[in-house]
């Protein structure tokens, strides 16, 4: 009885709903309308490379001093080399990086210094080290007009699909004494660009 | 909930149920120099440079000094038939007069110079001279004594002098690091016969002490 009778009462509701609606419709004289643009552009896929142009930063050859100590500084902005209490830094040169940003709008380059800001002997053995800091410039898209770059990171914004940007990787080597073991000294620099 | 994020973690790297393996592992790709973890919506590029520094002994440095001349003294030209010459020993420096001279002779002193060198692994000395191997007069030029060159070398000032044969020397010095190293040089010979017609004069000729490090 009582499942009869929710039936009934369910139909008389729908057909209350219906007269109702139906009454509306007929009252109504106009049909606004409005239009609604969508729009989509289409990109390329974002991509942010580093890529190594000359991927060794090498303060040359350099005759120990006869005596004290010495440094060598090698310029990013102009790759020129400043020695002081040694004569020589034979075939010194900056590393240069190419940073390529594809449908971006900013850039941070990240350099991150060797461990101990030093540079180690190759020999593995030798607990003599070259103290090094690191100096890096930036350009534009062509290769000159280096500014130098402060801190250890360098943002940027990027108002171009396609993007380049050129850095060079110098430094200071000192410590360089008269009793150093003599050879080879070399750390990793790594760099590292996030692009948004 | 902390641990079952971390489960979750090492899972996906394939560590299993090893958490701690899992743990450390994640932490040290943190640590990476220069490894970036992008966001989404990010990307990134890395690169490594090496940074290097050779570091060498400075060139070879080599000087010499002449400490003394040669000198043969002096010689009462002799008469009648007799002629001499004088021999300084170069390896003891002793002057040797010939008999018919002998008498008649005085003074004189055996060459000496110095050759000093740092970081030099090689250093090649080099004696000649005079010239046509005589000994011109100083007011007659055309007056001439022949003399034929005699030296030798130690690494001590005073003794273990070594006659050299020919004009050249390699030495091989094995100082350290930076320090000075000398080497010594006397330098003698034989002055050939002075007679009755010898002109009287001073007698002169020029000996070259060339040193030249490697």
């Amino acid at each position: 009885m009582n499942r009869h009778s929710r039936i009934f009462k369910l139909g008389v509701g729908v057909v209350a709903l219906i007269c109702c609606y139906a009454s509306t419709v007929s009252a109504q004289t106009t049909n606004p309308t409005a239009t609604v643009t969508g729009s989509i552009t289409l990109a390329g896929p974002q991509s942010c490379t580093l890529t190594p142009t000359t991927s060794t930063l090498t303060f040359g050859n350099v005759p120990i001093p006869t005596t004290g100590s010495g440094s060598v500084q090698l310029n990013p902005t102009t790759n020129t080399v400043t020695t002081s209490g040694v004569n020589a830094a034979i075939g010194a040169q900056v590393a240069q990086l190419l940073l390529t940003a594809n449908n971006v709008t900013s850039a941070v380059v990240t350099l991150t210094p060797p461990s101990g800001a030093e540079l180690s002997h190759t020999d593995g053995t030798s607990t003599d080290v070259v103290g090094y800091v690191a100096l890096w410039a930036e350009s534009g898209q062509l290769a000159t007009g280096y500014t130098l770059v402060a801190g250890l990171s360098h943002t940027e914004t990027i108002t171009t699909s396609a993007h380049t940007r050129h850095f060079r990787i110098g430094g200071v080597a000192s410590g360089i004494d008269h009793d150093d073991v003599l050879g080879t000294y070399s750390a990793e620099i790594a760099v590292s660009a996030v692009c948004t | 909930m902390l641990k079952l994020v971390m489960r979750d973690l090492v899972h996906a790297i394939g560590c299993g149920r090893m958490i701690g393996c899992g743990a450390a592992t994640i932490i040290g790709l943190s640590l990476l120099p220069g490894y970036v973890i992008p966001a989404f919506g990010q990307s990134t590029g890395t690169a490594a440079t090496t940074a290097q520094i050779v570091v060498s002994l400075p060139p070879p440095t080599c000087a010499v000094t002449i400490d003394e001349p040669v000198d043969f003294g002096t010689i009462v030209r002799p008469t009648g038939a007799s002629s001499g010459g004088v021999e300084i020993v170069a390896a003891t420096g002793v002057i040797v007069p010939a008999a018919a001279v002998a008498s008649f002779h005085s003074g004189g002193q055996v060459g000496s110079a110095t050759v000093s060198s740092i970081d030099s692994p090689t250093v090649t000395i080099s004696v000649s001279g005079p010239t046509n191997s005589e000994l011109s007069g100083t007011t007659n030029t055309a007056s001439t004594l022949a003399y034929s060159l005699g030296w030798a070398e130690s690494d001590a000032e005073d003794s273990g002098f070594q006659l050299v044969s020919g004009t050249s020397h390699t030495e091989n010095p094995t100082g350290a690091r930076g320090a000075t190293v000398d080497h010594f040089l006397r330098i003698g010979g034989t002055l050939g016969a002075v007679s009755a017609s010898t002109a009287l004069d001073t007698y002169v000729g020029n000996i070259s002490v060339d040193v030249s490090c490697s």
